[in-house]
């Protein structure tokens, strides 16, 4: 089983995103996905969960597979306690355990408004791993976050998006080293595939995200 | 500040020293007290609040469910939008005379005051569901919310705000339209038939009397509106700690 995008053209007005993509994406497996801003990394996971449509090709996902998305901003429900707003998306995990590994067991009642920038951002990603989801949807986790946090956040994505495909849209090739079996790298002409990532050092998977 | 205008209303109708032209203050509450010991000054009350309540309950939900149906479907917009806006720039008077005409004289102040609610919560209605977040919309599309939290976390604080306030202007705005309309049908039984019927005799104590009842029954509107719609509003928001 795997998710298929088969000649995937999008379009924003003049603009080509994603030209004639062709992507299998095995399910279980993690795929980093990097790339310079604005090159198509959150087209791309957009076009999977569906919230865009391609202009052309297809994408093939399992029958019935449900998809969880941790947005690149944290769209939280501003009249919700945090706790609340993981309890929205119908958890099949325990809300509480996953807050508590993303250091935020403390601000379960607060309401978005009371909390830091990153503190809304690891909420959000800790909304979708709430859900257990045969797809996994995570766009730039750790962006504003400190060096200990990122560790955290790489931990805990990586326990629990286990046994799902996982498509981790990022800059920071040390998350990529911990959590990535593939990197994809979105340039401005092509879409390079790597595979083995866990087996690459650290220095050789930034020669490859640059 | 009260005290003060009153101070000046008691020289002014000093001044004039005639009460059919500026009846003075304790004139007036004289007459108001005296009032207030008869049935028919409560039963005017109880009518015109009839009146005023049904039409603006009614333009509410009607504007409600008008302003969904605009959002939805654009034909229902297009439709409706010129004559919302036309509603909103007719004259009151003019409605009144054309009502005179059309229907019963007792249904003219409830239709009045359901023409000054209807196309204004309408349209905020539409304004509001337009502005639901695109954002939060998407975080509702991918985890397939059911339709009362679509209800309940996308369009309520949307929508909200905008009816809050169209609510509030409204009420004033209908209350002394459905008066005006009781004045120009001369409906007996209610304010608006009462101040005519003053006026008409001249008794200007009484018309000054009817027209503080019309004053305080507004700050009494405004205020109960007030703390209804506080309970209701996004920022009285209550700590939920988990919401299925």
């Amino acid at each position: 089983m795997c998710v298929k995008l088969i000649d995937v053209t999008k379009r924003f007005g003049e603009k080509t995103v994603l030209a004639g993509l062709n992507l299998a994406l095995q399910m279980g497996q993690c795929y980093a996905v990097a790339g310079a801003s604005g090159i198509g990394k959150t087209t791309l996971l957009r076009v999977i969960s569906g919230l865009e449509t391609q202009d052309s090709g297809s994408v093939i996902l399992p029958k019935d597979a449900v998809i969880s998305y941790a947005f690149q901003e944290p769209r939280l429900f501003d009249e919700l306690t945090v706790a609340a707003n993981m309890s929205v998306v119908h958890p099949d995990r325990d809300s509480m355990q996953i807050l508590q590994e993303l250091d935020l067991s403390q601000d379960a009642d607060k309401f978005p408004d009371e909390l830091s920038g990153g503190m809304k951002k690891r909420a959000g990603l800790a909304r979708a791993l709430a859900k257990q989801a045969d797809i996994y949807l995570i766009d730039e986790p750790t962006g504003g976050q400190d060096a200990q946090r990122c560790l955290t956040i790489a931990e805990t994505v990586s326990r629990y998006t286990k046994g799902s495909l996982c498509l981790v849209s990022t800059h920071d090739a040390s998350l990529v080293s911990m959590i990535a079996d593939h990197l994809i790298v979105f340039a401005e002409s092509s879409v390079q595939v790597y595979d083995h990532i866990k087996d690459r050092s650290l220095d050789e998977i930034q020669t490859l995200m640059r | 500040m009260a005290v003060f205008w009153l101070f000046v209303w008691f020289i002014a109708a000093w001044i004039v020293d005639l009460e059919i032209l500026l009846p003075s203050p304790i004139t007036t509450a004289a007459k108001w007290f005296s009032l207030m010991g008869t049935a028919a000054y409560w039963t005017s009350i109880g009518t015109s609040l009839l009146h005023i309540l049904s039409g603006y309950l009614i333009g509410c939900f009607a504007g409600i469910l008008l302003g969904y149906l605009m959002y939805r479907l654009s034909v229902i917009d297009a439709l409706f939008s010129p004559v919302l806006s036309m509603i909103r720039s007719v004259p009151v008077a003019s409605f009144i005379i054309l009502a005179l005409v059309w229907i019963g004289r007792q249904q003219i102040p409830p239709f009045i005051a359901f023409l000054m609610v209807f196309p204004v919560v309408s349209t905020s209605v539409k304004t509001g569901l337009g502005s639901v977040d695109q954002e939060l919309a998407e975080v509702a599309c991918v985890y397939h919310f059911t339709r009362m939290q679509t209800i309940r976390l996308l369009y309520k604080p949307a929508v909200l705000p905008h009816l809050i306030t169209s609510a509030r202007v409204t009420l004033g705005l209908a209350w002394k339209a459905s008066v005006a309309a009781e004045i120009l049908c001369s409906l007996s039984h209610s304010i608006g038939g009462n101040i005519y019927t003053s006026k008409l005799v001249l008794e200007t104590d009484t018309l000054f009397a009817w027209t503080i009842t019309v004053i305080l029954i507004s700050i009494l509107f405004e205020s109960l509106l007030s703390r209804a719609l506080d309970v209701l509003s996004p920022t009285a928001r209550r700590k939920v700690s988990h919401v299925r």
